[in-house]
């Protein structure tokens, strides 16, 4: 039987970057719109705003000033020096957050009412669970019609997804486990995957970590000819590209989550340990000892690793313990 | 029978042109037969479909009543069958995803793009570099192939048959050893003499059919294990390796009478099987006490269907092992391993066919060399229906198993001995189980190579798809990688070392940008283990007194000052380190940043699980430049670390070194360098045999201020001495380095790395490796295999 971890603690950092190059009222009315639709949660456990303000001339810190919610004790002010990119802010809030679920949000997106209530239920009921996206209301600036984007819940819904559509989760909608975030290295500062980081980042997440998606439209999202997916939408397109293109190289993704369940069987962990293990020997290739049962599975989760038996000593990975009756073997990379 | 190209050319522009027109017509059944219409002249006018051969192929053509041709444009095609034996539709078609279009052909396609491969056995690159005529023919390649290449070919063959009189055509090899000389022996048999007889054998058709494995290209070669085994490192050093082993004492002769059984897994191809066992059935009838073992793989077939298989006088020495399940090829081999009776075990797959004298040859080679263990024979490629294809020529023997891929193959021959002490078909190799399985008893023992044809390899119609040759690929890079790391004697990698907790940045600045030194302290602090910072100010009073003002308060930043600013860039640094050393606080890494760098915010964390992860002493990663304001622009992916031979192919601030693995060494910069004391300090660090592990992770950025970080260096008579007086460093490193642990190092870098270096990238290997070449010339004796006869 496999280990049932507790959920994490229902306590939520949300991580919202933001950079002005003019603190416009529309602006500014837009950002304490996003921010209150978190404050407004009526979330019960801890909870924090980490407002990233990437290097804006005016820091917003001071546009805001006045603001009601600028002085919550639940917002936490961080300021980037010098503008240097959404993937530091996003990186530089990961890093500083103190709770061990992140939340994102942009500055002109609005959650909806209950949004997080029924995340947390999920994490709650699925201690496998590290991620959770919702769909979401594309709200048009201009006089086209809003539209309602909503995606497929669970894992091998969200895999096909990524195969044949492209990014998976609103990334205004996420909550997600912080350590499976640090785990990955955060969202990638290739510069080759600027503009799409968080869908490269997903790619690699959901290969290894359980996702869930609820297919229900819980927040709003702002599509302005500014935004970033206006501006840079032939790079994010050729990013995108390649991000899927790596994933499709994988082969058949549906077969991973049964493989995940099955290296957790064999490593008597969690899912989520289960991953970290797999992550680790894919991401550094390292030799480790593993049950000779774990070979498999691990195979079929790395088909883009060679993955060996092979004999001399190696360890057990810290999540493993020696298992009782069962044979170990050294695993290599080549 | 042409038309003038050029005359033709503009014909078929028009066509095409009319047919756009067409295509575009809204009359859906017009615009069909329009152009079914004319791709049918097309095809017919390219001489490029054989109806004879088409129908006879496909007999359901004549019942379909519709003219060969037509029947291809309007059905055929569709459902992948072949105009000719030398257009594979399917294969053609998976490869050029446009030809595949619906409604289009892919015949029609390949006229218009005839620089592609029309056939997996047909390389149009190899084939004009044969025939260059036929480039200046106008014709497709193929079609020059159908029309000359056949006749021009046959004239190859001529020379071809009067190699195989000479006996030579196939070496024999035993272990490095060519055998040249006849066996001698009791009966006078000598190597050659069942060739020369199968030779006869042929009939002229089939020999034809020989294509000489130099009319085989070798199709470009990734930056692999065996491309770098081969082109990079003593190529002939391995092959002396594998030429030195000697036959194991323990060998002895062979016990007690020659016995043989043959191992057949079954999977799939019933249609074939009752021709296999006729073919062991021929064998039995000519050697004592045959016995076959057939493992069933595959459960849609029953054993009362197999045994139909089985001739009536083979039933009795053949048995069936069935458990109704799928378990894979080399489950099944080992099953059929660990069941046969007998001493020798011959691997005869469910589709092939084994010659009727292959035990007789197979003995008289035993007798010879009555200590060898593995033996492989040369092999007949076959078609679908049994049709000769070539005979393959073995050119290499089995000292060159590294380099030139899975040689020891078809019809091998193992000993049951060599199997119970090697161990079996290793399944983490699935696909390539035998190769590895030959490379783990040639690294010990010599393998033997007969020359006689013992065995016919079918070829099927239907081709590997993408993915499993890819797999495959992947699966032999693996297998070369390990073994070529193993005749180097690298040791073992380790795995999880000791593990390192903080880490500690040493900052060198001169004070004169103290906004961005601050962005670059800041970076250190924001880090889920944030990085202590040992700042040193080289430079003046006033200087370090700007510096302390402005870090005044901030946590975790310690300030040193380097005063002497006769002393040049490595002078701070090595302040640092001496700090560092001889401070009592236990630093798990150090790295280091200039004031006008920052580490991204996953650098500390990142760097701790590679270094914990990978027990490397070094860890480099990517990073990225930035002009101020603008956005980050990759700078440096990781390299293999003997390209740092020739070139500062790692930013300063972009890895993290082990404080211990430092202290050890005893590195130091030197501090006399105006430029380049970063890359000198990095080749110390190769020399010292420090062991580089690369992350394929951005961490890191240099802002381009103009003023030292920009490439064009602002003073070239200071650049070029810094050269100088690195240079006998480099070569140093270079020889501290040697051939073997070049080749290792790029070995061990990790192959999903190695195969996204650029054009650029492989240069710098290769010119790394000319400079070790340089330094450490090879012995003189060194890596010949030696020519003598048995």
């Amino acid at each position: 039987m496999t280990p049932r971890p507790a959920s994490p603690e229902p306590d939520v950092s949300v991580v919202l970057p933001v950079f002005l190059r003019e603190p416009t009222p529309r602006a500014l009315r837009e950002l304490s719109r996003a921010v209150e639709s978190v404050l407004d949660q009526g979330h019960p456990g801890a909870l924090e705003v980490l407002v990233v303000d990437d290097g804006s001339r005016t820091p917003v810190s001071e546009a805001v000033a006045g603001a009601a919610w600028a002085v919550d004790p639940r917002i936490r002010w961080i300021r980037v020096p010098r503008n240097a990119g959404l993937v530091n802010a996003l990186n530089t809030g990961l890093v500083l957050a103190r709770y061990p679920l992140i939340a994102r949000i942009d500055a002109d997106d609005a959650w909806r009412p209950g949004k997080l209530a029924k995340q947390l239920a999920l994490f709650a009921a699925d201690p496998d669970l590290t991620i959770v996206g919702t769909g979401m209301r594309l709200v048009h600036a201009g006089q086209a019609e809003d539209v309602d984007l909503v995606r497929p819940g669970g894992w091998q819904g969200i895999l096909r997804f990524f195969a044949t559509e492209g990014c998976p989760f609103p990334h205004g909608s996420v909550l997600a486990r912080r350590e499976v975030y640090l785990l990955l290295g955060g969202y990638p500062h290739a510069a080759h995957l600027s503009h799409c980081e968080d869908f490269a980042l997903w790619g690699t997440w959901v290969r290894f970590f359980k996702p869930a998606m609820i297919e229900e439209v819980l927040f709003d999202y702002t599509v302005a000819e500014s935004s970033v997916s206006g501006l840079f939408s032939a790079q994010q397109k050729k990013a995108s590209g390649h991000v899927q293109q790596t994933f499709l190289d994988l082969g058949d993704a549906s077969r991973l989550p049964a493989a995940a369940e099955a290296l957790a069987r064999a490593l008597g962990t969690s899912l989520v340990d289960a991953g970290r293990v797999a992550f680790r020997i894919w991401k550094y290739g390292a030799p480790a000892r593993l049950p000779e049962a774990a070979l498999e599975p691990l195979r079929t989760l790395l088909p883009d690793r060679r993955i060996v038996a092979a004999s001399g000593p190696a360890l057990l990975p810290p999540e493993v313990r020696e298992p009782a009756g069962s044979r170990c073997v050294r695993i290599d990379v080549v | 029978m042409h038309t003038h190209p050029t005359l033709f050319r503009v014909l078929d522009e028009k066509l095409s042109a009319f047919a756009a027109r067409v295509w575009r017509e809204p009359n859906r059944e017009l615009r069909r037969r329009v152009r079914h219409a004319w791709y049918e002249w097309r095809i017919r006018r390219s001489g490029l479909f054989d109806a004879q051969w088409y129908v006879r192929t496909f007999p359901e053509v004549l019942a379909s009543g519709l003219d060969p041709l037509r029947h291809f444009v309007r059905r055929g095609a569709a459902e992948g069958l072949d105009p000719n034996p030398w257009f594979d539709t399917s294969w053609y078609s998976e490869r050029n995803r446009r030809a595949a279009t619906r409604g289009r052909n892919p015949l029609v396609h390949y006229l218009r793009h005839a620089d592609r491969d029309p056939h997996p056995e047909f390389s149009t690159r190899a084939y004009l570099e044969s025939f260059p005529g036929a480039a200046r023919s106008g014709a497709t390649p193929l079609r020059h192939f159908l029309a000359h290449g056949a006749r021009e070919l046959e004239e190859k063959l001529a020379e071809a048959r009067r190699v195989i009189a000479t006996g030579v055509m196939n070496a024999a090899w035993y272990g490095g050893t060519r055998l040249e000389r006849p066996l001698g022996g009791e009966r006078g048999a000598g190597v050659g003499e069942f060739l020369a007889m199968q030779v006869d054998r042929a009939d002229t058709r089939e020999l034809e059919r020989f294509v000489d494995s130099r009319t085989t290209p070798a199709r470009p070669r990734e930056l692999d294990a065996r491309f770098l085994a081969r082109t990079l490192a003593p190529a002939a050093d391995f092959e002396a390796r594998l030429a030195s082993t000697r036959p194991a004492e323990r060998a002895g002769s062979h016990p007690g009478a020659l016995t043989f059984t043959v191992v057949t897994p079954f999977y799939s191809h019933f249609q074939h099987l009752a021709e296999c066992a006729r073919s062991v059935a021929e064998l039995a009838a000519r050697s004592a006490a045959l016995e076959w073992v057939v493992v069933n793989d595959d459960p849609s077939f029953d054993e009362a269907t197999l045994w139909g298989a089985v001739p009536e006088a083979l039933r009795k020495s053949t048995r069936v092992l069935f458990d109704g399940r799928r378990r894979g090829i080399v489950a099944r081999l080992n099953e059929g391993v660990l069941a046969a009776r007998n001493e020798w075990i011959l691997f005869v797959d469910c589709d092939d066919l084994v010659a009727p004298e292959a035990t007789e040859v197979l003995g008289r080679y035993i007798e010879r060399f009555p200590r060898c263990r593995y033996l492989s024979s040369a092999v007949v490629d076959i078609g679908e229906e049994g049709q000769v294809l070539r005979y393959r020529r073995r050119t290499t023997g089995p000292a060159q198993l590294l380099g030139e891929g899975m040689t020891a193959g078809h019809l091998k021959a193992i000993r049951r001995d060599a199997l119970e002490e090697y161990g079996l078909f290793d399944p983490s190799f699935d696909g390539c189980q035998d190769y590895e399985l030959a490379l783990r008893i040639a690294t010990s023992e010599p393998l033997l190579y007969v020359p006689e044809y013992l065995y016919s390899y079918r070829w099927h119609r239907r081709s590997q798809s993408v993915a499993q040759a890819a797999r495959q690929a992947r699966t032999d890079d693996a297998i070369v990688r390990r073994y070529a790391l193993r005749l180097l004697a690298r040791p073992e990698r380790r795995g999880e070392a000791a593990p390192v907790e903080r880490g500690v940045a040493v900052v060198r600045t001169q004070g004169l940008r103290n906004e961005l030194l601050l962005e670059a302290l800041r970076s250190l602090r924001i880090q889920t283990d944030p990085i202590a910072a040992v700042l040193v100010v080289h430079g003046g009073p006033d200087a370090l007194r700007t510096v302390r003002e402005v870090t005044a308060g901030l946590e975790g930043v310690e300030v040193l000052h380097a005063p002497e600013t006769d002393r040049l860039r490595g002078h701070p640094l090595n302040v640092a380190l001496a700090h560092i050393h001889a401070s009592p606080a236990p630093w798990g890494f150090v790295c280091f940043l200039d004031d006008d760098d920052v580490l991204y915010p996953t650098f500390a964390s990142a760097m701790i699980a590679a270094l914990r992860s990978t027990g490397a002493d070094l860890v480099h990663a990517a990073s990225n430049k930035r002009v101020l304001g603008g956005p980050a622009q990759s700078a440096y992916v990781p390299l293999p670390a003997p390209t740092l031979l020739v070139q500062n192919s790692i930013p300063i601030n972009a890895y993290a070194v082990r404080a211990e693995a430092l202290r050890t060494a005893r590195l130091e910069f030197d501090e006399e360098l105006d430029y380049m004391e970063d890359w000198d300090f990095l080749v110390r660090a190769l020399g010292s045999g420090m062991r580089f592990h690369p992350l394929d992770d951005v961490l890191s950025e240099f802002r381009l201020t103009g003023d030292g970080n920009t490439p064009t260096k602002t003073h070239p008579h200071l650049w070029a001495a810094a050269l100088r007086r690195i240079r006998p460093r480099v070569d140093h490193a270079a020889e501290a380095l040697g051939r073997d642990r070049l080749l290792a190092e790029l070995l061990e870098f990790p192959a999903h790395l190695l195969e996204r270096l650029d054009e650029d990238a492989r240069r710098l290997v290769f010119a790394a490796r000319a400079l070790v070449d340089e330094r450490c010339p090879a012995a003189a004796d060194r890596g010949r295999p030696r020519e003598i006869a048995s």
